[in-house]
């Protein structure tokens, strides 16, 4: 663990970070127990400071939260988080996210685990789980184990501009990657996410991105890679667009 | 054990002059229940607001983001476990960080060296400062933040309260990145320890 890393725990903890710094301390905090404890023990020390400037909202404000709750569904049980995860924003859309599945989150995570030794799943319950799931999914995200197979696989992740995160998990080597996108916030109606491949020679769509598990996309399978440098996601009409029109809520660069 | 067991097996717990902890309760809404919700939301909404509040500024804006969390809580009540700390704890990580993000991506619209440039390092601080200093309820943690150094109190402050990266509290306090973060970080271990934080 570089001491430079581990520094950063205190601003992790304030929301101090940028994306790319969050994105990049996250990974850090995967395989550092110490930082986690720390980064929980300083998100409590700040909810204290928090805690002491309360004030009361108006009671209008009440009434408002109340009347959404009764028109909002409640997510079902699942694997607790770690974290406060991101939303999705206003809730109530149209085109809300599906929830159900764990399955791609699992078998990522797992397959992760299993490739880079990083203790990504602590408990018995969650590798057990992440067991069943996997093999459920085993055909299904066998490009996936293809990709995390390699020598040279590598994942990188980042957050978007609007919310939500995206991982990449690719092998230079192969020429392949997956792409998968989680928490996004909800579209408005009649948008879409859709992902484009862009690199020196201009863009490639990889399409409309589909709900997959809990809060994620399912994967996007990119069978080349070719002069990839980046993957943007940008809102586009449902059917999806030909040339991306929008800035892109989400950047992740690619290593080369 | 069947739901009736349970139940009494619970009972010397449920008695009526009891007040479930904010941690039942929300056990309680993650079953759907709304009577629970709206008797958490007596615990939570003033904390939840305040936190909100003092990173937007703008009162609307405040409501808004406020009224995002609690339904969010509502929402994701079946991912709260005991273990992730104190219902509070968990709805105030959730209220920051909404609160962070909401006056970020109004920051991405505006030229945000403009926005840092323009502000003094004491208008900055003394507005945060002032809002807070009013506001804070609690002695100890009026005093546990006495106890820091100037510059660990200010970057904390700064980051916290005002909602700013610590890239920007190093801009706000004309000082270099590597002494900001540090002294977040020693700002925070003081105040866990003044506080008595423990995980």
């Amino acid at each position: 663990m570089s001491s430079e890393v581990h520094t950063l725990t205190g601003a992790y903890a304030l929301n101090a970070l940028d994306d790319t710094e969050r994105a990049e301390f996250e990974r850090h905090l995967a395989e550092c127990p110490d930082c986690e404890r720390e980064v929980a023990e300083f998100r409590r020390t700040a909810n204290l400071l928090g805690a002491a400037v309360a004030e009361q909202p108006s009671d209008s404000l009440r009434q408002r939260v109340f009347n959404e709750i009764r028109t909002t569904r409640q997510e079902p049980p699942g694997r607790p988080r770690p974290v406060a995860p991101r939303g999705r924003g206003r809730s109530g859309g149209t085109s809300r996210w599906p929830l159900a599945l764990t399955s791609v989150a699992a078998a990522v995570a797992l397959a992760l685990a299993g490739t880079f030794g990083v203790a990504a799943l602590r408990a018995q319950h969650e590798l057990d789980e992440a067991q069943e799931t996997l093999a459920v999914a085993a055909a299904e995200y066998a490009p996936v184990a293809q990709v995390l197979g390699e020598p040279d696989a590598q994942s990188v992740t980042a957050t978007g501009a609007t919310g939500g995160n995206a991982t990449v998990m690719m092998s230079r080597k192969l020429d392949k990657g997956v792409f998968l996108a989680f928490h996004m916030p909800t579209t408005p109606s009649g948008k879409a996410y859709q992902a484009w491949a862009i690199g020196a020679g201009g863009y490639k769509s990889l399409g409309v991105l589909k709900a997959g598990g809990t809060d994620s996309t399912v994967p996007v399978i990119m069978n080349t890679l070719g002069g990839t440098a980046t993957i943007g996601v940008t809102v586009e009409p449902a059917g999806g667009s030909k040339q991306p029109t929008t800035t892109p809520v989400m950047e992740i660069s690619l290593p080369t | 054990m069947d739901d009736s067991v349970r139940r009494a097996a619970r009972l010397p717990r449920v008695q009526s002059d009891v007040v479930p902890t904010p941690e039942e309760l929300l056990v309680e809404v993650a079953k759907g229940s709304e009577a629970a919700f709206e008797q958490l939301y007596h615990h939570i909404a003033g904390p939840v607001f305040g936190v909100v509040r003092r990173v937007v500024r703008d009162v609307a804006q405040s409501e808004e983001v406020t009224q995002e969390v609690l339904v969010e809580l509502w929402r994701t009540a079946t991912r709260y476990s005991p273990e992730l700390g104190s219902a509070l704890n968990w709805v105030l990580t959730l209220a920051h960080r909404r609160a962070v993000d909401r006056v970020r991506s109004a920051q991405a619209a505006t030229n945000r060296d403009e926005r840092v440039g323009a502000m003094s390092v004491e208008t900055a601080f003394d507005s945060v400062a002032e809002q807070v200093t009013v506001r804070l309820e609690h002695e100890q943690v009026r005093r546990c933040l006495s106890s820091l150094t100037t510059l660990q109190r200010e970057s904390v402050m700064l980051a916290y309260y005002g909602g700013n990266t610590y890239r920007d509290v190093a801009g706000l306090l004309a000082t270099p990145l590597g002494t900001v973060k540090t002294r977040l970080r020693d700002g925070l271990i003081r105040l866990r320890d003044c506080l008595g934080v423990t995980v």
